[in-house]
């Protein structure tokens, strides 16, 4: 067995990163600009960091969430509806993700039942919830956030800043305390982790809440980036929740926040090389396709 | 507990029963034939596309990229028709398309090996992200095919017939053939079909472009029964396809299969209908296919060993 295992596709991948940054800003032109590199390339990232790590500690957990997108619209659409202050909407998003999360836990953790199964069931039950708490309101499907909450949403420094929160919260939550080993632990063998001593159940449920709650607060910050809310807002969230940590697995060789971050900054960095580049709007997200493809094939390079 | 398994086991067809005992009694005119086999042809698109994840999934594999290819492929037919093409040409094309893109997923997820979650879903992104370049999110509309498909044959959809010979031909090639077996023990245990000198590869990249196939088919019929080609058609049938090949896991024996895919979607589309058109609130039709469904998959599971759910992600 090789002791020390050289992941090119890591090193490539990295390396990839480097250029495809130094090439933009040597031709992009406005693109290293604090207002450029802020507005366009931390803020999505930042967004779609918040949702995908928490599908990273999901999937951590031997898991997987496919209702994290529709928790993320029913998230937004309880914190405009409910919420009039900034905190109040703030809670209520979370509190929502909570009741979705706690839900899928109970019967993935507590029953036994597939992810894939449960979690594809409560997004139709999610999906459900938004458009009746959207009805409710406002008898429409799209709602407006509260002036606070509008205002302070588009503010570059809450953005990041819950972003790096989470970031910073998850990565040491994973990496540093025995509950995060816990999560590892039951992710590689959840039989192992039984006869370890480790409450299984418990844990495997908890890595639900809290991929939903991250889930929730990830739709506000969207729909309050944005200021309207709609009925299936977040569904778009979905793919990135998805994506992301798979890429940064497919990367780095294991899922961990880290390699999470690194592709949703890779992922916003090439949207936004694109629009700056001048390819017409149509184009990119195909041309985007085309890159992740790239990456996700160079990646494999060495591997087995 | 183990005793009541196979009573568990079958409950959704107890539940669809239910439901259409139910609608028959408070709906009037919904349980004349016309309106049982219609919504057969209703749940023609997510049965056919459930299809092909569920023979990918047999394999062990699984395919996200259908969600792509779908408006693509709608939109690339509707253009051909409305720029004068034959008929029958433009569905070849389709097809054609549909059979390279299974080959592409094949080749990355077999040869390349990248995981098939990781490589599909780049797939559906690509594929979504071409049909935007190429249509620009225009819709567009086609006109008098609607018949071809979802016409009768006396007091049958053309639609609903065609769906059944293709259910059983699909069910006998994958429960009845050497190919069928092979795949299933591919997806038991890929290790040990390769050491019993299965042509893995080979096998699994056939069920990739069958799978590619029968998703453009589905593209197809979905093209023809809304007569356009829209962008959202890929977001709308993502949930319910994937939904439809896994709950065919509770039907029967455990695995996915292509009866129970059948059986998952017509389930779908008949909690859309009796809801629908008892006038019921618009939230209330996902809620209740949400919680239908995972109401028989905890049935299903009564007796079984409990430890924790869990996926592999490859």
């Amino acid at each position: 067995m090789a002791l020390v295992k050289v992941r090119y596709g890591a090193i490539l991948s990295v390396a990839l990163f480097i250029l495809v940054f130094a090439l933009l800003c040597i031709y992009g032109r406005g693109f290293f600009t604090a207002e450029n590199l802020v507005r366009s390339l931390l803020i999505p990232a930042s967004m779609s960091a918040v949702i995908a790590c928490g599908m990273t500690l999901v999937m951590i957990g031997g898991g997987i969430d496919l209702s994290m997108g529709a928790t993320a619209g029913l998230g937004a659409l309880a914190g405009a509806a409910l919420g009039t202050k900034v905190v109040s909407s703030i809670a209520a998003a979370m509190f929502s993700g909570m009741f979705l999360g706690s839900l899928n836990g109970f019967f993935i953790a507590l029953m036994g039942i597939n992810p894939f199964i449960v979690t594809l069931t409560t997004s139709f039950v999610a999906k459900g919830l938004q458009f009746l708490v959207s009805l409710q309101k406002a008898q429409s499907t799209a709602l407006l956030w509260s002036l606070p909450m509008d205002r302070i949403g588009s503010s570059a420094s809450f953005q990041i800043g819950t972003s790096l929160f989470v970031v910073i919260f998850l990565y040491v939550f994973i990496g540093k305390t025995k509950y995060g080993r816990y999560v590892k632990a039951i992710g590689e063998n959840s039989e192992v982790a039984i006869y370890s001593g480790i409450p299984v159940r418990f844990y495997s449920w908890m890595t639900y809440v809290i991929g939903s709650v991250l889930a929730g607060l990830s739709g506000v910050m969207l729909t309050s980036y944005e200021g309207l809310v709609r009925v299936g807002s977040g569904d778009n969230f979905l793919l990135d929740a998805f994506l992301l940590p798979l890429l940064g697995k497919a990367v780095f060789g294991r899922l961990s926040i880290g390699g999470t971050v690194f592709a949703a900054l890779f992922l916003a960095m090439i949207v936004n090389g694109l629009y700056i580049l001048g390819l017409p709007p149509s184009w990119v997200n195909a041309m985007k396709g085309v890159l992740l493809f790239g990456m996700v094939v160079v990646s494999q390079v060495g591997r087995r | 507990m183990y005793r009541f398994k196979p009573i568990f086991q079958y409950s959704i067809f107890v539940l669809i029963g239910f439901l259409l005992v139910l609608f028959v009694a408070l709906v009037p005119g919904f349980g004349n034939l016309r309106n049982l086999l219609g919504m057969l042809a209703q749940a023609a698109v997510t049965s056919v596309a459930a299809y092909g994840l569920a023979i990918i999934m047999i394999g062990g594999e699984i395919d996200l990229s259908f969600a792509g290819s779908f408006p693509l492929l709608a939109y690339i037919f509707a253009r051909q028709l409305s720029t004068g093409s034959e008929f029958f040409i433009a569905i070849a094309t389709i097809l054609v398309l549909g059979f390279v893109i299974g080959l592409i997923n094949a080749a990355t997820v077999v040869y390349m090996r990248v995981p098939s979650f990781l490589a599909t879903a780049v797939m559906m992104f690509l594929l979504t992200g071409l049909y935007f370049a190429i249509s620009g999110g225009h819709t567009i509309y086609i006109k008098g095919y609607y018949g071809f498909l979802f016409g009768f044959w006396g007091p049958i959809p053309k639609i609903t017939l065609l769906l059944l010979i293709l259910t059983v031909v699909l069910h006998m090639l994958t429960e009845h053939t050497q190919w069928g077996v092979v795949l299933k023990a591919i997806g038991e245990n890929p290790e040990y079909a390769f050491r019993i000198g299965v042509n893995v590869s080979s096998v699994k990249l056939i069920a990739f472009a069958l799978g590619g196939v029968l998703f453009s088919v589905a593209a197809l019929i979905a093209a023809i029964r809304l007569s356009s080609a829209t962008g959202t058609l890929g977001s709308q049938v993502l949930l319910p396809v994937m939904a439809s090949a896994f709950m065919s896991t509770v039907v029967g024996s455990g695995k996915p299969n292509i009866w129970g895919a059948l059986v998952a979607s017509y389930l779908l589309q008949v909690i859309a209908c009796g809801f629908g058109t008892l006038g019921l609130p618009f939230w209330a039709t996902p809620m209740a296919q949400g919680l239908l469904l995972l109401f028989l998959v905890a049935l299903a599971n009564v007796g079984e060993k409990r430890g924790i759910g869990q996926v592999s992600l490859g």
